[in-house]
């Protein structure tokens, strides 16, 4: 199991491995899979990176505008065909929030969405939305994904 | 103000003798720090934990000598908060099964909750609040009590839409931040911080500094997942605060990038059970 943490990204070529991205609350993860090369899984914490353009030079994957590009750039550096690509989305979750104010979720999932759309990229499954909390595990061999709430789990 | 809870339900954590002692003691005008050192001189561990916090990012100071050095170099209001966080830690350590959090998340959550306070008054070029500081360390610890019920008591499956509290006193007879409230005042520390942490989700249009800014700065780290657990994102935004405070957007996404940023340097980030 190797973790991803929040404003990471990860890729792995080993089938046996899983890929883990605990405590998504507004936060998007992407995970991208080739059956020819194996699984890469992001975590994004904002929309934009514009909000701070040193940090987004050091820290790609904490914006979602940034980081799904430096992933998909990364898959395919490694041999990943755009069209076998398949695309899972979690968390966009958001507090109850009448203001709009801190509705990061989903701020961060119309952003992921523009960017997939940009790069030709269709959402195979998503778990998106509400309020809940999820963790995503993606096998690195299968591309299964599996997403955990509480007690619950669903596959996507 | 409140209900006491019932004793078969609700046990109170206890602080280490000496720190609860010295919390009280602090809540004096002038304390010299050498009675804060004398006190730490009969519980060793509790002066070990102080001491580590202090030599953290957090509170800065690097290899800090002794307690007395310690308490000497942060200044008073600095000190109440190391004195607190030292009391603290090893309860909000703990795993708490019954609200799905894992080793060290309560912690993480409760620091980055104080971190908040202090990106949120910065993002406004307001001074940080010291006062607010502490507010957020020991805000949750109503979760100490309530969460040993939930493991028992669970949370009715219908319920995933209510809001936390909502669901807390249906399971269990209580709200996280009733409980926190009456063990605040159990322990003897000031009014101001157990009225805060009693409205950490209501703050209300009475409300006051420390309490507005828990309230945004709880919100805030939930959002960015940091301690969410079994609750999720299960809260409501006070429309009071939010006008009072009428933070734009992009304010909201930079306090969550630099509090993140915060959490990190100070190695809590990721909690002790998510680590492999």
């Amino acid at each position: 199991m190797r973790t991803v943490g929040i404003s990471d990204m990860q890729i792995s070529r080993v089938p046996e491995e899983i890929l883990v991205t605990y405590s998504l609350g507004s936060c998007v993860a992407l995970s991208l899979f080739d059956p020819a090369v194996g699984a890469g899984l992001i975590h994004c914490m904002l929309p934009q990176s514009s909000i701070d353009p040193v940090k987004a030079r050091q820290k790609p994957a904490m914006f979602v505008d940034l980081g799904v590009s430096t992933l998909l750039d990364a898959m395919l550096a490694q041999g990943a065909r755009r069209r076998s690509l398949v695309a899972k989305v979690a968390g966009g979750a958001n507090v109850f929030d009448d203001r709009g104010m801190f509705r990061i979720g989903e701020r961060n999932y119309a952003s992921l969405r523009r960017i997939l759309w940009k790069n030709d990229i269709l959402i195979a499954a998503e778990d998106v939305g509400g309020t809940k909390a999820r963790t995503m595990y993606v096998s690195v061999g299968t591309g299964r994904v599996l997403i955990k709430t509480g007690t619950e789990q669903v596959e996507l | 103000m409140t209900t006491q809870p019932s004793a078969r339900l609700f046990a109170m954590p206890s602080l280490p003798p000496a720190a609860s002692k010295a919390l009280r003691l602090l809540q004096q005008p002038r304390v010299d720090a050498r009675r804060i050192a004398r006190l730490a001189e009969d519980e060793p561990a509790w002066a070990a934990e102080l001491r580590r916090l202090a030599a953290t990012p957090l509170w800065g100071l690097g290899s800090a000598g002794d307690v007395e050095e310690v308490c000497g170099r942060l200044g008073f209001r600095r000190g109440v908060q190391l004195v607190a966080a030292s009391a603290v830690a090893p309860l909000l350590r703990a795993p708490l099964p019954g609200y799905d959090l894992a080793e060290g998340e309560l912690w993480s959550h409760s620091l980055a909750v104080a971190l908040a306070t202090r990106e949120i008054l910065l993002e406004r070029g307001l001074r940080p609040c010291e006062e607010a500081f502490t507010a957020g360390l020991l805000h949750d610890v109503g979760k100490l009590m309530i969460g040993p019920a939930l493991e028992t008591d669970p949370v009715p499956a219908d319920a995933v839409e209510l809001l936390v509290e909502d669901t807390e006193i249906r399971a269990v007879g209580m709200s996280h931040t009733e409980a926190g409230a009456i063990l605040l005042e159990h322990w003897g520390l000031p009014y101001w911080l157990v009225a805060a942490a009693g409205a950490h989700h209501a703050p209300g249009e009475n409300s006051y500094l420390v309490a507005d800014l828990l309230h945004l700065a709880d919100t805030i780290c939930l959002s960015a997942g940091l301690g969410t657990g079994r609750d999720g994102l299960r809260y409501r935004v006070s429309s009071e605060v939010s006008l009072r405070w009428n933070l734009s957007r992009r304010s909201v996404e930079r306090v969550v990038e630099r509090t993140v940023e915060a959490l990190d340097e100070a190695g809590e980030l990721i909690p002790a059970g998510r680590r492999r």
